[in-house]
């Protein structure tokens, strides 16, 4: 069986904002609704590097286990049980 | 080896990851590593590359340390003593210049060439500790 992407909460997950004098920044009503938000509900802010780009800012909750976060994100990125050779390829990609 | 399940370290590692996010320990990790991990990341699309960036830039307890002067300069030392790799040299210079207690690494070769010749930090090889 094939597995299907779940669809985005939101049908136009890319909004133009306007920067104000007072460095504010809207954030969509759709957004804020996908992303489970409530007036106090603490965010992260991270400034991330997008080659191409320049900076960018994440806005996300707080995970609330780090290391699960993590492993999620980096699940996959090498074969599984290859990640030795994923990485002893990149190294040898040096000599 | 924390995300991949089928990796017989995983459950070592994820403890390891769980331990320092809530501050047991302190973790340096050198800037190569980062690139290493950002382009596995990167080759499985922008949100996974993003997600990667976004959570090493704010994970507690973590220090990402860049390839300085000082860690050129060990780098080269280690590479010419010992023969391994140019990267690998590059990340157990980070630890030493950093003062790093203890490095956790995978590599049997460390074990044998790096570890008769240093006295601190400490070399742990996960896969003889983690029973892999």
């Amino acid at each position: 069986m094939a597995l299907r992407k779940p669809a985005l909460a939101v049908e136009e997950p890319t909004r133009e904002v306007t920067f104000s004098s007072n460095r504010q920044v809207g954030l969509p009503s759709e957004f804020a609704r996908a992303m489970k938000l409530s007036p106090q509900t603490k965010l992260l802010e991270v400034l991330v590097r997008l080659p191409g780009v320049g900076y960018g800012v994440v806005l996300m909750p707080k995970p609330k286990s780090y290391s699960a976060a993590l492993r999620e994100a980096l699940s996959g990125i090498a074969p599984a049980g290859k990640a030795d050779q994923f990485i002893k390829t990149l190294r040898d990609e040096w000599e | 080896m924390a995300a991949d399940e089928s990796d017989p370290r995983h459950d070592c590692a994820s403890w390891l990851l769980e331990q320092i996010a809530n501050g047991r320990f302190e973790c340096i990790v050198s800037t190569v590593t980062v690139s290493e991990l950002l382009t596995g990341a990167v080759a499985r699309g922008a949100s996974k590359a993003i997600a990667t960036q976004t959570l090493l830039r704010q994970y507690p307890h973590v220090e990402i340390a860049p390839v300085t002067m000082d860690v050129a300069a060990d780098a080269a030392d280690l590479r010419v003593a010992t023969r391994i790799g140019l990267p690998d040299a590059l990340i157990l210079a980070t630890a030493l210049v950093s003062g790093a207690e203890v490095v956790l690494h995978g590599d049997a070769e460390w074990t044998t060439r790096v570890s008769p010749l240093l006295t601190r930090p400490r070399l742990v090889d996960l896969n003889a500790v983690c029973g892999a």
